[in-house]
């Protein structure tokens, strides 16, 4: 019998970025590296374990707007444009290699991986890699969880109820109709918690959430587990806290796993290492050098000068690290249930794209992981939150605390001088939704797309990511450029439709282009 | 060994634009404590022009990138239809208004040390209001009184003194407490007339509750906290330094951000140390040639592929040593062979750097 359980949760999230009016666009290639470097990858894992029978149960989470992208023909064509550059160019990088060994068999190692990405998303999933994942969960080793409607850090954009109401209310109804059935768990957004919160999620039968750990640790009463045990809220809805030994082995900077001197280099790619002339098809239209996602060097130390990757060491890397972090839960895990005396669960989150594209090995990293805890001990065993609360239903009541897993572990990102102006803006928004949408109950025609496509554009104007982007100065004139423009075009709606001058051409415009959520309700909006 | 690859650190201008759009994770600075507080200053409403000049910018180059390809398209078009009668367009503004008209204050709550407050008051009920209290402009002051209603039978309060033309503040309080704010006029003699009323929030606790559960006791709960990871956030110096070190460096705490739009420094970015001058060098071999495009043709025993007119090219790194480059092409009727080999060699010599001497 195990001593303890490890649940390892997976949240697949990127904003919700189209641009339909331009043929090329670089922040879309977020989503195709993620296709390409994260959720593909992950797919061959979850195929591979069902061929092998090996057991294993996984939590992931996919974000509304990620799930609306990977459903999008416009994105999906884009995508296998992308993956047909990104296969020219591995095969041109074979004949450029030829002399060079070090480089030649990782240039190989790229066609193999990109053709065979091709094939999975194309000919065996016909470009749906969410209904792979909903497969999956189908068959028992994954459960999928929801989100909030476009990510929006609900500690901050709950002006109103109805504010807070819509962006869960949306993401049930779009999971439901994905994925055919009710959602157990969610994922708050940036684990974004406040008093209260709850009520809305038990209001639509979600079962749990997961917060950071000093959203556990910080409850009251205190918590008699700490960390190692849910607390139900008073509402009923059960609340996971974050185990930060595990968190730090993977993701710290400075000890974790994927800055091993033999994984793969994320900087140097060949997009900005070569010739110029050469590179330039695949690179942007502009001739802006970019991550290609060709990448032949290793981390080697910490230095600048780089050695060649060479795959095999980086997976014998990978293989003893998953050992490693096997063996560390153990571990774990044997202590806390001799002073527990109830089996110890270990909550261990991550954002789902570190497996792949900042960790280039961490798909394998994951495979192993699953693969040894099945058949090389018997101590920790795989669970889902969903599984222990079937386990254990009976867990302290408590009320967590405010928390975030952000920096700092609130909203100082979200809310700090590079972006607090936003919420004047977003707030007014937010109540002239609810102003319209309590007085035009009932709308059809034109009225009613405007009231939709109002309710979207909010949606879109909530996302954190934008405040995020702001924060850590990333990409901020996009991030600023993309709150500006949905919180312009709501204006506008709301302006137009109050003087009775909807411009059905220009709605019609943004319509197509912000697309996202065809059967939204505003009504989720009117008090 | 020597590699072809460009250095980092001397971007040429391409390199220049391309950073400017990389998606680099970037590290957080390394900040004192008292840094961290002072820099949470109250801000300008509006974002800086800068920021809209650089969004115009890349908008329009997004836009001229669009429209060129839209040139190439109509260009290939042999006669457009005339364009339909279009009705009349409205532009949507570009820029969020200042104000909305309102007059109201709204407080939220970024952490158990600090409060954001934002407001609107409109210049006539300001001076409606000040006409109301009695007195004029040089004798008040624009204040933020922040109520402390923690204990519902002990209410206090404190004053704030605006300077100058703001409309938000951060406001440093205490953790686990509840609070609310008036904006109002303060005059010398100490009366004081509310301009608006905001809404009351309560701020998180900093550490343990204090709370203990009958129901639930029988565990010693320091032991357990500590397992949990929590004593972390508390106690040790020496370890404390390493976790803030860590914390500051986006390491463990932070669990957002490894999703595309990164924060957390990527476990590979180290600083470069300072370097000197340096130059690199490397060479690439390109072998072209043609011949019947129904032919077939071997490079040291490999095929390659013909473009449709029966040229071909190929390019490869080409590091020091000895190339037999045996190309052999073969007739479609299978009965011609041609061979051509040219032998490369390549040598480098790398002599050790000239310095100049400095008078």
């Amino acid at each position: 019998m195990e001593k303890g359980l490890l649940s390892i949760v997976l949240h697949a999230h990127l904003p919700f970025v189209r641009h339909p009016e331009h043929s090329y666009f670089l922040e879309e290639n977020w989503l195709y590296e993620a296709i390409t470097e994260t959720y593909i990858p992950l797919i061959h894992m979850f195929e591979g374990l069902e061929r092998d029978r090996v057991p294993v149960r996984l939590t992931m989470s996919l974000t509304p707007p990620l799930i609306s992208m990977l459903r999008d023909p416009l994105l999906q064509d884009r995508y296998l444009r992308h993956i047909h550059q990104l296969i020219e160019l591995a095969g041109r990088e074979i004949d450029r290699t030829r002399f060079q060994p070090e480089f030649h068999e990782t240039a190989l190692h790229y066609y193999w991986e990109f053709t065979r990405a091709r094939d999975t998303y194309l000919n065996r999933y016909n470009r749906d890699i969410v209904g792979a994942f909903k497969r999956f969960q189908d068959n028992g080793q994954l459960e999928i969880i929801t989100c909030g409607a476009t990510h929006g850090f609900l500690p901050l954009v709950n002006r109103t109820e109805a504010a807070v109401r819509g962006q869960i209310v949306t993401s049930v109804r779009q999971y439901e109709s994905v994925f055919e059935r009710k959602p157990l768990g969610i994922w708050l957004p940036e684990c974004g918690y406040y008093g209260g919160v709850d009520k809305f999620l038990k209001n639509v039968g979600i079962r749990y959430f997961l917060t950071d750990t000093h959203g556990i640790l910080h409850a009251s009463p205190r918590p008699k587990f700490g960390v190692f045990a849910p607390i139900y809220c008073p509402t009923g809805v059960a609340a996971f806290g974050r185990d930060m030994e595990s968190s730090k082995q993977v993701w710290s900077a400075l000890e974790g796993y994927p800055g091993d001197f033999d994984y793969r280099d994320f900087y140097r790619d060949v997009g900005f290492d070569l010739d110029y002339e050469y590179i330039r098809p695949y690179i942007t239209p502009d001739g802006i050098r970019v991550n290609t996602g060709i990448k032949y060097y290793r981390i080697t130390g910490r230095t600048d000068h780089k050695e060649p990757y060479v795959r095999r060491h980086a997976l014998e890397k990978t293989a003893s690290h998953a050992a490693n972090f096997m063996f560390n839960r153990e571990k774990q895990s044997e202590h806390l249930y001799d002073f527990m005396g109830r089996k110890p669960l270990i909550v261990s989150p991550y954002d789902a794209e570190l497996y792949g594209h900042w960790w280039y090995e961490g798909p394998e990293f994951l495979n192993f992981l699953v693969r040894k805890m099945a058949f090389d001990q018997k101590t920790v065993r795989l669970v889902t939150p969903m599984d222990y609360l079937r386990m254990y239903p009976i867990n302290q009541v408590s009320t967590p605390s405010m928390s975030s897993w952000g920096y700092k572990g609130y909203a100082e990102t979200w809310l700090s001088g590079a972006n607090d102006w936003i919420y004047l803006h977003l707030h007014k928004a937010t109540l002239r939704m609810t102003e319209m949408a309590t007085r035009y109950r009932g709308q059809d025609g034109l009225v009613e797309r405007a009231l939709k496509q109002a309710a979207r554009e909010l949606f879109l104007a909530q996302s954190s990511d934008w405040a995020f982007i702001m924060h850590t100065g990333t990409m901020v004139p996009y991030a600023v450029k993309r709150t500006k423009e949905h919180l312009l075009n709501f204006t506008r709606i709301y302006e137009d439709l109050k003087k009775h001058q909807l411009d059905a051409n220009w709605l019609g415009e943004i319509e197509s282009r912000n697309n996202i959520f065809p059967e939204v309700d505003y009504q989720l909006f009117s008090e | 060994m020597a590699a072809l690859f460009r250095r980092k650190k001397k971007d040429s201008e391409d390199d220049k634009k391309a950073k400017a759009k990389k998606l680099e994770p970037v590290k957080e600075p390394v900040k004192s404590i008292q840094d961290l507080k002072a820099s949470a200053r109250p801000s300008k409403l509006v974002p800086s022009p800068v920021v809209d000049e650089k969004i115009k910018q890349a908008v329009v180059r997004k836009k001229v990138a669009a429209s060129e390809n839209e040139k190439q398209v109509s260009a290939k078009l042999v006669k457009a239809p005339p364009p339909a009668p279009q009705p009349v367009y409205r532009e949507t503004p570009r820029e969020l208004p200042d104000s909305y008209g309102d007059n109201h204050i709204y407080l939220m709550v970024r952490d158990p040390h600090w409060l954001y407050s934002y407001w609107e008051i409109q210049k006539d009920y300001h001076e409606a209001k000040l006409r109301e209290l009695g007195g004029n402009w040089n004798e008040v002051n624009a204040v933020l009184r922040v109520y402390d209603v923690s204990d519902e039978n002990h209410k206090t309060f404190y004053d704030v003194y605006l300077h100058g033309i703001v409309k938000n503040w951060y406001l440093n309080v205490e953790p686990n407490h509840s609070y609310y704010v008036e904006i109002g006029l303060l005059h010398r003699d100490g009366r004081f007339i509310a301009l608006a009323c905001s809404n009351r929030i309560t701020t998180p606790r900093a550490g343990m509750s204090e709370v203990i559960d009958e129901h639930w006791m029988g565990i010693d709960f320091d032991k357990m906290y500590a397992l949990s990871g929590g004593f972390q956030v508390g106690k040790s110096s020496a370890e404390l330094q390493k976790m803030m070190e860590e914390r500051l460096m986006g390491a463990i705490s932070s669990g957002s951000g490894a999703g595309l739009l990164s924060s957390m420094a990527s476990p590979v970015k180290i600083p470069g140390k300072k370097r000197g001058f340096w130059f690199i060098l490397d060479c690439e071999l390109i072998v072209y040639g043609a011949t019947e495009p129904d032919a077939r043709v071997t490079l040291q025993g490999r095929e390659i592929k013909l473009r449709p007119d029966g040229t071909f090219s190929l390019r490869f790194a080409l590091p020091d040593g000895h190339y037999v480059l045996d190309a052999h092409a073969y007739s479609a009727d299978g009965i011609e062979e041609r061979i051509i080999t040219p032998v490369v060699d390549r040598r480098t010599e790398r002599p050790a750097p000239i310095l100049k001497p400095t008078d």
